[in-house]
């Protein structure tokens, strides 16, 4: 595909961007691209993890939705002017479905560091995506809140109006425990850490609220509508509350609801106080509590697989990470053996392991979100994947990632890089030997996501090896200590001990 | 104890071949080596087998350190991004049609997915792998995994402990219990050495790991290498701001000094009392120093244990290189003369 930065002079003219000021007309002109996509190309895939906004300048894009049974319908179609991608944009969620090219289509790109700022600082700007928002997707979103999961469409359609929109800075209470509960509160990005005080007046962490879940959904009981547990922001925070009040009052003539709405909400108050663990499916176990807290203090993942090494095999020989400086013209390292343990009887492999320092594709990418030139990506298996063309090797990511997995490679050096190695100054043999052959500049790939080039002063993590066939590590190591592995297999059975401790028998 | 060593089909081939020579040689009333019943066919047989052992067996060590220098042949398979994501595109169209019921049969999938890597020129680089959602389940997920077109280094790794052992026993057979030679005697005792370190090396790495993970219940040897590299930074540069004369009292502190707690009890009490007025600095430094020392301390322990069962290769590989060269020219000068 083709990627420019060349504006077309119409983007301003458009009435979403008509009342921005000049410092984020700037903005927009300098950093808003200009992609062309041939008719039939599937721009976006379903499940992949994206940031970007789209504006369609010329053609026709169509969103598809695969549903689980495997159906495929059609979700929206986009015209001339018409933009999408805000859920992703607000969110760093999965896409909902696959946009693909109808017809030849000019698209200007914001990436979503641009659009973070547009939307946070432009107020115009912002109301026309809530806006937006509201009519197109707030209703298949408030469908995350288990509370609403039953309600058909009609139905959550009538409670788009009363939802609210809120940003909160990282540290900041949204509810604190004991006072009233007045609102159903949605994660639309961003996470929360759930503590409350203990009979001692000690405050215990609870758990960790991750976009796309909420709480608060015991307000609706009568009697009990006190905040149970303190709610602080880990980082910039979008949450969308519905007030209980406007609940009740969108449904006044319809008790059977109500009932209905409280039934579900008593279950899930019981399961806060982790008496029942059965009203969440698979997909939302994902952001259980006890997943979190693995995840988090395990340095589990979700996205890929962790790369683990057997201690009981091990001999600490550094074959993998010398391999892996082996295969990178940078020679940096992707991995370190410095990893989070797992005892034995920590896992459900029952071996001692460590969790070596390499990327983990974490559930909430620290570097992601901490990027703001949106070099940072996911793909559609959760893979986190860079955008060398937009690195500008300021280091924000390698802060914002906790498990210190990105490096920093030298920036280029022009008297190194007009030196030519003395391998392949060997008469006869010296290109085939030398092992920076092959290192020259390659086009660019279709949607430019894995522009092939050598990476210099830029972040780089482990790109397991992408493009040769075989990743280094694994490979290399002669006694087969590392290998690739799901963090499910390593703990499914700890979680299930966790769970089962975790749920006491009702009163 | 990494019970993986042992298990491979290679030594199932290894055994077969000793004891198919060890059986001719019975059946034929052969000695070993020279002597009064040597057969010189018997013997070009073992020596011959001897040597494509010994050939098998080196080519893990190429393998392995080819690998590790980054000459693998196998770099030159090397497949650009933009191939990839056309495959990655095609695969994710594929998937989609999987879950739409239109490709119901594993067989079915695998071949679709292969022509889409064919098409996209990688196949050389990627397989397919098609497996259940679910164990059991008739839902079906395709993707892609690197072909390894040699075989992981582990698995040579096998080769290496098998034919390994075995060249031994083919040794004993081909150069009898007394060689007849000095050069005889030379080769022998160094593939006896090879050969015994080799199984002294398979035990300690079969068990080794298992004493270094027991010995690293505080802190890993990664991790107290790392730790210890950052204390010394930081020890460098608080003592940088003192002067030369200070910088050398404190640089007597450390770890490798080899002074003792009373020692070094009487140098801090000695800069302490030339520098009165920096008494909180120097003590900071003092802890920082105690506690390089005994991360330093730790870092030893565990390389020690880590040493245990990695030192035998410092008799291995120059043994196994002199054996290499000494059979080579044991093996021209057959050839020759």
């Amino acid at each position: 595909m083709d990627s420019s930065e060349a504006q077309t002079p119409s983007l301003l003219e458009l009435p979403l961007f008509s009342k921005l000021t000049k410092r984020h007309q700037t903005s927009l002109v300098k950093f808003a691209q200009q992609r062309v996509f041939p008719a039939g190309t599937d721009f976006i895939r379903q499940g992949e993890y994206t940031s970007d906004f789209f504006i369609v300048l010329s053609g026709i894009v169509t969103a598809y939705r695969t549903e689980k049974g495997g159906k495929t319908e059609i979700l929206d179609q986009f015209s001339e002017n018409e933009w999408f991608g805000e859920l992703s944009a607000l969110s760093n969620q999965p896409a909902m479905a696959r946009y693909k090219a109808d017809l030849p289509c000019v698209l200007a790109v914001l990436d979503g560091a641009l659009f973070q700022e547009l939307y946070s600082f432009a107020p115009d700007f912002k109301k026309q995506v809530d806006q937006i928002y509201r009519e197109r997707s707030l209703a298949q979103h408030l469908r995350v809140v288990p509370l609403l999961k039953g309600l058909d469409k009609g139905l959550l359609s009538t409670l788009r109006e009363a939802a609210r929109f809120e940003s909160h800075p990282k540290d900041s209470v949204i509810a604190a425990q004991g006072e009233r509960a007045s609102e159903i509160v949605l994660v639309r990005s961003g996470g929360l850490s759930k503590t409350r005080k203990s009979v001692q007046g000690v405050e215990e962490l609870a758990g960790y609220l991750m976009a796309n879940s909420s709480f608060g959904e015991w307000a609706l009981l009568d009697g009990e509508g006190d905040w149970k547990s303190t709610y602080k922001t880990l980082m910039p925070t979008e949450i969308l509350a519905l007030p209980v009040a406007a609940i009740r009052e969108i449904f006044s003539g319809q008790p059977e609801i109500i009932d209905r709405l409280r039934k579900t909400a008593r279950l899930i108050a019981a399961e806060d106080q982790g008496i029942d663990t059965s009203l969440y499916d698979v997909e939302d176990t994902q952001s259980t509590d006890e997943q979190l807290e693995i995840m988090v203090h395990s340095e589990s993942i979700k996205g890929g697989e962790a790369l683990v090494i057997d201690l009981e095999k091990c001999v600490r020989c550094n074959a993998c990470v010398e391999s892996c400086v082996a295969v990178h013209e940078d020679g940096v390292p992707r991995l370190s053996k410095k990893g989070k343990r797992v005892s034995a009887e920590g896992n459900a492999l029952g071996k001692e392991l460590s969790l070596t320092t390499s990327c983990y594709s974490c559930e909430t990418p620290g570097c992601m979100m901490s990027c703001t030139y949106g070099a940072i990506r996911r793909d559609s298996h959760g893979l986190i994947r860079f955008v060398w063309d937009n690195c500008v090797g300021c280091a924000e990511c390698v802060k914002g990632c906790p498990y210190d997995v990105i490096r920093l490679t030298a920036p280029p050096d022009p008297e190194a890089a007009a030196a030519t190695s003395w391998v392949s100054s060997l008469p006869l043999i010296g290109k085939f030997l030398d092992p920076l052959q092959g290192s020259a500049p390659i086009p660019q790939a279709d949607r430019g996501y894995h522009r092939e080039q050598v990476v210099q002063g830029k972040a780089v993590k482990c790109d397991r090896c992408e493009g040769l066939p075989f990743e280094a590590c694994v490979y290399n190591c002669p006694c087969g200590a590392i290998e690739r592995m799901s963090p499910a297999l390593i703990f499914d059975q700890s979680l299930l001990e966790m769970a089962t401790n975790k749920i006491e028998e009702p009163q | 104890m990494n019970t993986t060593l042992f298990r491979s089909r290679h030594s199932l081939l290894a055994s077969i071949i000793v004891v198919g020579l060890f059986v001719i040689a019975q059946m034929g009333g052969i000695s070993f080596g020279r002597g009064p019943n040597s057969d010189r066919t018997f013997i070009l047989l073992s020596g011959w087998t001897a040597l494509v052992m010994l050939l098998v067996v080196a080519a893990y060590v190429l393998r392995k350190y080819a690998h590790r220098g980054g000459y693998s042949p196998e770099k030159a398979l090397k497949v650009d991004h933009a191939s990839l994501e056309v495959a990655e595109n095609a695969l994710h169209r594929l998937q989609q049609r999987i879950n739409s019921g239109a490709l119901k049969t594993p067989a079915l999938i695998g071949s679709e997915a292969r022509k889409i890597l064919k098409n996209a020129g990688i196949q050389r680089v990627n397989r397919v792998l098609v497996e259940p959602v679910l164990a059991g389940d008739d839902a079906w997920t395709v993707r892609m995994v690197p072909t390894e077109p040699l075989g992981r280094v582990a698995r040579w790794m096998h080769v290496h402990v098998f034919y390994g052992t075995a060249f031994g026993a083919v040794l004993l057979m081909h150069s009898g219990f007394i060689p007849g030679s000095a050069f005889g005697w030379t080769l022998a005792g160094l593939g006896y050495i090879v050969f015994f370190t080799g199984l002294i090396g398979i035990f300690l790495w079969a068990r080794g790991p298992r004493w270094l993970t027991v010995r690293e219940h505080d802190l890993s040897i990664e991790e107290a290498s790392a730790l210890y590299a950052s204390l010394g930074r930081k020890r460098a540069e608080a003592i940088s701001v003192f002067s030369p004369e200070v910088a050398a009292r404190f640089n007597q502190l450390g770890g490798g000094s080899g002074a003792s707690a009373g020692q070094q009890q009487v140098i801090l009490d000695d800069i302490l009392h030339q520098l009165p007025d920096r008494r909180v600095e120097i003590q900071d430094l003092g802890a920082l120093i105690i506690q390089e020392m005994l991360v330093r301390q730790e870092l030893r322990a565990l390389q020690r244990v880590r040493a245990s069962f990695m030192a035998w290769r410092i008799v291995h590989i120059p043994a196994a290189l002199l054996l290499t060269g000494a059979v080579a020219v044991h093996v021209v000068s057959i050839w020759k003369f």
